[in-house]
């Protein structure tokens, strides 16, 4: 069940939310798994945050407080990121900061965070970064082993031979999301 | 209600101040480690050629082009250079890193990026480099992709010069035989590839430590020692020059090396005569000897032979304007009445056959090759072909040998037609016209080019036979079967073309004529003038302004696949381009997605100049045929510029 629910529930997939990161920072697979990581701490530490001061939060100031949050995250994660990772650092380049506005972080922090309590919130966080990270780290594999015939750096035999350069561009990114939506589409259907 | 907002505006602003404390608390820490990681990131390259360095240092020294970063290891074990080239074959940078060790021999070379068409080995390229010293003398550049090779070694030779400019490292000493192979390109043109290599095929003559031979046939080099290494050229009429292996001029009378080079030549044409003689014996069945006839010839003639009996003549040739412009080598032999009876195609380098009976389908002509036809998809090579055959009977009726045969007037006025209109002749000298029906007397054929503005017209009269030109401006020209203008006295004929002429050509569209009018200054008016020329030029207008007159042209060419290509250029009252457009300029990146440049910088770079200029502004990479378009078009604009400003300017 749950891993019909990475697929048919996958808020990129169904509701494309963070796409962004998805097809732009998804090159390689290390990069891939940086991104995934990261994007999935900012998301889990940005809900548990905002759930805590659900209660002194109304409209007015709901979402600018949920992108201070997301954005301090954010920039706490590129300084960790630049001074002890700085190789998946440089892969991720602009993409890590504009996770500060990513759609996904923010619409839960909006949506769930500022209504549910603790223990809910931080449920509901780690399971939509889990299928965040299914999805980024399977992009990222895909595109590495057809773009450039390796995974995580090891060359993977016929396709290093064989590689089809479009993978490592922004085309191939399209083109592997858009089959991955339509794997996602027969799941969806089937739970149904 | 006001309560509630303000608790929620301290709330924002709460979570903002400790988000930036947490930041800058966080920054303490991350801070510096990151700054190390940038600076590791620059010195990541300079460690992989040298991993057994403690540091470096930045060298800031004058610099040519291609170093982009000098580095001093701190224990004193070498130099790293970091480099950058981009004249390789693509124009984009080539990066390089090398390592070179404090005795001045390099210890590692990395290949940062590559990005020409040709792969010159890219995993063992570069290692050649390894151990060699300032002189380079075991490096060769890799046949095939001699501008990346090339490119790579010329900026390895930047590195060491840096150093060796500032009494960083010693300079390797070349040995005489790297000074020689060096020098001979440099002074002799003849034996220089496109590339500035040596093209000359080693031979052994006695008295010669060395000696090359040029593929043209004009010149040979020897390697003499008399006290010292010196370099002797001698080219075909046996003048010798004579250089040190400083490169300067010893070549004065009663100089020993001009003797030596003199005697060494002697030497190299008996060798070279008794192999002629062997290999041209049976072009002329029964001939009995051959010698050697010392007449005045063309570029393309390398040899020319008398039969010792009188059968006939035999002419040694090769031509390096087909296709590859390598040399296409040949020998024909004539009878005494100026007829070909045998031709051999010793070497064709050539991409296209031209088929294995072409040769042979010169046997049985005359000086006017009327009956040899040019072979369609192989045009480069089979024009040069017959422009070298052509040569062969220049040679010998030139020097009397034989008698030159006359051309019937069909063939006069084909061969005219490129040399006065222009316009229907691509730049490489193919004729793009396409014939037109005329019903009217006196014509006997008739062209026009594909953009209308220029039509040619073969006609006869009890006076012989005329080729008259008209263009679209009412303007004609009457040549004779010598190529004399004649239109004074032929004004019949230049009016019965111009009659014609308004149904088969067309002006300019005010279109056309108004994007060439938006070139020249703003505020002026532009009036045609009509021109009597046939090239490119199809439209002419004049503006008279307060600075002098300015000019814009119209120009129609021929670029890849013979498709046209349109030009508008404006010329100032200095003879300066002053304004340029096209359309469809880059056609081959239909073909060659590797040629591109952006219009506007290519415009950026031809504004400005002048008649004189050398042709190179116009160049793309990999897009020759379009760069010569370019070529054309604007050298027309200028002579239509010249000839109506009279020269002035």
């Amino acid at each position: 069940m749950m891993e019909k629910d990475i697929i048919s529930k996958n808020p990129v997939m169904v509701l494309f939310l963070g796409a962004c990161p998805a097809l732009a920072a998804t090159t390689t697979a290390t990069a891939s798994v940086g991104m995934a990581v990261s994007v999935c701490l900012i998301l889990v530490l940005s809900s548990v945050l905002m759930s805590l001061m659900r209660k002194g939060v109304g409209d007015a100031i709901r979402l600018p407080l949920a992108i201070v949050i997301s954005a301090g995250f954010a920039s706490i994660a590129q300084m960790v990121m630049a001074a002890y990772l700085p190789k998946v650092y440089a892969m991720l380049g602009v993409y890590l900061a504009i996770v500060a506005v990513n759609a996904m972080v923010v619409t839960h922090q909006q949506n769930t965070a500022s209504q549910e309590g603790f223990g809910a919130s931080l449920k509901q966080a780690v399971i939509t970064g889990i299928e965040f990270c299914a999805l980024v780290i399977v992009m990222g594999i895909v595109r590495e082993i057809l773009g450039n015939g390796t995974c995580f750096g090891a060359k993977v035999p016929f396709f290093a031979n064989h590689t089809i350069a479009v993978f490592g561009k922004a085309g191939g990114a399209f083109i592997v999301f858009a089959i991955l939506l339509a794997v996602a589409g027969c799941f969806r259907k089937e739970a149904k | 209600m006001a309560t509630k907002k303000a608790t929620q505006l301290i709330l924002l602003i709460a979570t903002v101040i400790v988000f930036a404390g947490i930041l800058v608390a966080l920054n303490t820490v991350t801070g510096p480690k990151i700054l190390a990681n940038q600076n590791s990131a620059v010195f990541e390259p300079l460690f992989a050629v040298m991993p057994e360095a403690k540091g470096f240092t930045a060298l800031d020294l004058a610099a040519a082009d291609t170093v982009k970063a000098a580095w001093k290891e701190t224990s004193g074990k070498g130099y790293v250079i970091q480099l950058a080239t981009n004249k390789g074959y693509t124009h984009e940078d080539i990066d390089i890193t090398v390592a070179i060790a404090a005795d001045g021999k390099i210890s590692a070379v990395n290949l940062e990026s590559y990005p020409e068409t040709k792969d010159f080995g890219k995993e063992t390229y570069p290692a050649t480099y390894i151990g060699q010293d300032s002189t380079l003398a075991n490096v060769q550049l890799v046949a095939g992709v001699t501008f990346s090779s090339k490119a790579f070694k010329g900026a390895i030779e930047d590195a060491f010069a840096l150093l060796i400019d500032n009494g960083l490292i010693g300079a390797g000493v070349k040995e005489a035989s790297q000074v020689i192979t060096e020098m001979i390109p440099v002074v002799n043109a003849d034996m220089c590839s496109e590339t500035g290599m040596l093209q000359a095929k080693e031979v052994e003559v006695k008295g010669a430590k060395k000696a090359w031979a040029s593929d043209s046939g004009k010149s040979v080099a020897f390697w003499l020692e008399n006290g010292g290494d010196f370099l002797a050229i001698v080219d075909n009429t046996g003048k010798v020059t004579a250089y040190d292996l400083d490169g300067n001029d010893v070549t004065f009378a009663k100089n020993p090396v001009v003797t030596l080079a003199e005697a060494a030549y002697d030497e190299y044409q008996s060798v070279l005569n008794a192999k002629d003689i062997e290999e041209i014996m049976s072009l002329i069945p029964g001939a009995v000897g051959f010698r050697k006839l010392a007449v005045e010839a063309p570029d393309t003639v390398k040899s020319v032979w008398a039969e010792t009996s009188g059968l006939g003549y035999v002419v040694r040739s090769a031509t390096n304007k087909g296709f590859t412009h390598e040399y296409i080598n040949l020998s024909v032999a004539f009878t005494a009445d100026g007829k070909i009876s045998n031709v051999v195609l010793e070497s064709y380098p050539e991409t296209r056959d031209f088929g294995a009976d072409y040769p042979a389908t010169y046997i049985g002509q005359d000086s006017t090759l009327s009956g040899v036809q040019i072979i369609a998809g192989v045009t480069y090579s089979s024009t040069a072909f017959k422009g070298a055959v052509n040569d062969a009977f220049t040679v010998l009726t030139s020097n009397g040998l034989v008698v030159e045969a006359v051309k019937e007037p069909s063939q006069v006025i084909d061969e005219m037609i490129p040399e006065k209109a222009t316009a229907l002749i691509n730049p490489q000298g193919i004729f793009q016209g396409e014939e037109i029906e005329v019903k009217a007397d006196g014509v006997v054929k008739a062209w026009r080019n594909p953009a209308k503005s220029v039509a040619a017209y073969w006609m006869n009269n009890a006076d012989g036979d005329f080729l008259v030109l008209a263009n679209a401006y009412g303007c004609a020209t009457v040549y004779d079967l010598k190529g004399n203008d004649v239109t004074g006295s032929q004004k019949a004929l230049s009016d019965a073309a111009l009659a014609n002429s308004t149904s088969v050509l067309a002006k300019a569209t005010s279109k056309e004529i108004a994007k060439v009018t938006k070139l020249l200054p703003a505020g002026s008016t532009a009036v045609e003038v009509a021109c009597d020329i046939y090239t490119s030029v199809a439209d002419i207008v004049k503006a008279e302004t307060a600075d002098g007159v300015y000019y814009g042209f119209l120009c129609h060419t021929y670029g890849f696949g013979n498709h046209e290509m349109t030009y508008y250029v404006a010329i100032d009252p200095n003879g300066k381009i002053s304004g340029l457009n096209t359309s469809t300029l880059i056609i081959e990146a239909e073909y060659y997605p590797q040629a591109s440049v952006k219009k506007a910088d290519y415009v950026a770079a031809l504004t400005g100049v002048t008649a004189d200029w050398t042709g190179e502004e116009a160049l793309i990479a990999n897009a020759t045929l379009t760069t010569q378009s370019t070529q054309t078009a604007l050298n027309e604009a200028f002579a239509a510029f010249e000839l109506l400003t009279g020269g002035a300017n």
